[in-house]
């Protein structure tokens, strides 16, 4: 059962009523309220050209299914981002790219710059660490990635990732407890970047 | 071996060290979404979404996109369709040889899909048409082949400068495995998945529904998923008839989904797959349940933009340089610009040819 959070109320400005007949005023106030953030989001993940896209795809698609927003059933934030997730799954593979890239950028930093004072190393190990993640998140399932990027990058509760994604709250804190210990482990160990793409 | 080799294992703190540094490297620019702003607020005031029942070819939406484009460029952008036929002729209304036989070692199952792409050309909504063509050896353990290139067909665009890039790309696949394919599943099935199907239509049902990666909380978005996951497979020409029959009656038992006889687009009779939510269809030709045309009333595939343009033009592009564009394939480098060859579309999003060939490609 969905639960609507403390501080939230239907028809307040987190959860619109969308179904409206003139829907212009309502989808525009939801643009500006959520637009930027789920740009920034989704440009980490694909891009900044695609994510402008990706944006403008979300919203179209949000207006045309708006008469299916139920707002007893979630935010319009967590009800954008399961729009957003979805379409993202068209970009799987530059995603993946994008993540090898910066594996190899970041090992390339580290190479070039190793061995110079204490600060550049821990520069350095800022790097290595960067690259390990991002080919470990390489390796992660689509559905873990969304899982775990949307708590740490978009700044979802869990909760709304439940609401976003359609699964229960606690499938959510236990996924999130399974790829956070996966990535302790195997993203230390991420030595070569393969292509996996 | 370094020294943080040693350690093997982050504390909870410096993996959200390494999730906050992969994430600050986001640049803050907004711009680009005044695009979307326009586009969102245009179609909220515009037309609405297509009633289900309305199907005229994927043609369709240009008015829309020409209607974000005039309001962001500032340009009169017609929908314009033009009438000199190019395009590569949709499959004859014959009927399908047996594909179903064991192949002779050489031979190989192909696979064409001609498919028209949504694309905004230099301020300009145009349909684009695609060819994928897909040969799979006798043993699909073996390498598949497959080649992706534009025809020159184009909708839309009368900017007689406007050339297109040709250039086929052949990619090679293992078991089907591509170079640029992620793990194996509904959306890229390899040979090892579709052997892995079973001709149980509850069992097929219960997977189309559990795996589908609709992500919407609301199921009755999940069926246009389901209908994409059996599009993936009945593309291949690979999955045999017993499987073709038990995917099609297994996809009648999603929610919102429905299968009914009917006709194709080109008039054959056809088993008709529709995803209620989208209005989606599928077209299985009623005796061999090959997959004859896929149909959309909205543009299935996304508006988005790339530097990957494979059309360009001697005249520089409007001043909104970010103009949308979706593009499936990336120039090539080396490069065969040819002339657009301006077509109508009348026919569905895709049609699909198959066949028994001796070569690959």
């Amino acid at each position: 059962m969905q639960v609507i959070h403390e501080g939230s109320e239907l028809g307040g400005h987190d959860r619109p009523d969308l179904g409206g007949p003139e829907p212009g005023p309502a989808f525009g106030r939801l643009f500006d309220a959520h637009a930027a953030a789920l740009r920034r989001y989704l440009a980490r993940r694909v891009g900044a050209e695609p994510a402008n896209d990706l944006v403008a795809e979300t919203f179209l698609v949000a207006l045309r299914r708006r008469e299916t927003y139920r707002p007893e059933l979630g935010t319009a934030r967590s009800w954008l981002y399961g729009i957003a997730t979805n379409l993202l799954r068209h970009h799987v593979r530059s995603e993946l790219r994008g993540l090898q890239a910066t594996a190899r950028l970041a090992r390339t930093g580290e190479t070039s710059q190793a061995g110079h004072d204490s600060r550049v190393a821990e520069q350095v190990d800022a790097q290595l660490r960067t690259a390990q993640l991002a080919g470990a998140l390489a390796k992660l399932s689509p559905a873990d990635r969304d899982t775990l990027l949307l708590v740490s990058w978009a700044g979802l509760e869990p909760a709304e990732v439940a609401e976003a994604l359609g699964i229960p709250p606690g499938t959510v804190r236990s996924r999130l407890h399974r790829i956070r210990r996966w990535l302790r482990t195997n993203a230390p160990a991420q030595e070569e970047v393969q292509d996996l793409a | 071996m370094r020294e943080d080799n040693v350690r093997k294992i982050w504390s909870e703190a410096e993996l959200d060290a390494a999730l906050a540094d992969l994430n600050s490297d986001v640049a803050e620019e907004d711009d680009g979404l005044a695009f979307a702003r326009a586009s969102l607020l245009a179609a909220a005031g515009g037309e609405e979404a297509p009633p289900e029942t309305r199907r005229a070819g994927p043609w369709r939406w240009l008015a829309v996109a020409a209607a974000v484009v005039t309001l962001v460029g500032g340009l009169a952008v017609g929908a314009s369709v033009l009438s000199s036929p190019a395009p590569e002729p949709a499959r004859p209304a014959v009927a399908l040889p047996d594909l179903d036989r064991p192949l002779a070692p050489g031979e190989f199952r192909y696979a064409q899909k001609l498919v028209w792409v949504a694309q905004i050309v230099f301020g300009k909504p145009a349909l684009l048409q695609q060819k994928i063509e897909l040969w799979i050896p006798a043993d699909p353990a073996g390498v598949w082949h497959r080649r992706t290139m534009w025809t020159g067909a184009v909708s839309g665009v009368e900017e007689p400068k406007v050339q297109i890039n040709l250039t086929p790309r052949d990619e090679y696949g293992p078991g089907g495995r591509f170079p640029d394919d992620t793990a194996a599943g509904w959306q890229q099935p390899d040979a090892a998945f579709v052997a892995a199907l079973v001709p149980d239509r509850a069992a097929l049902a219960k997977r189309l529904t559990n795996e589908s990666s609709a992500r919407w909380k609301d199921s009755r978005f999940a069926p246009t998923d389901s209908l994409t996951m059996v599009r993936s497979v009945l593309e291949l020409g690979l999955a045999p008839k017993n499987v073709r029959l038990a995917l099609s009656q297994a996809f009648g038992d999603v929610p919102g989904a429905f299968v009914v006889p009917g006709h194709a687009p080109d008039g054959r009779p056809a088993l008709v797959l529709g995803a209620k939510d989208t209005g989606q269809r599928l077209y299985l030709d009623q005796a061999t349940l090959q997959l004859l045309a896929w149909d959309s009333p909205v543009p299935p595939t996304m508006i988005t933009r790339s530097s990957d343009l494979p059309v360009t033009s001697e005249a520089a592009p409007p001043s909104y340089q970010h103009v949308p564009v979706t593009t499936t394939v990336a120039l090539p480098t080396t490069t065969n610009l040819r002339p657009v060859a301006p077509a109508t579309v009348t026919g569905p999003q895709a049609v699909y040819t198959f066949a028994i060939t001796r070569t690959s490609g």
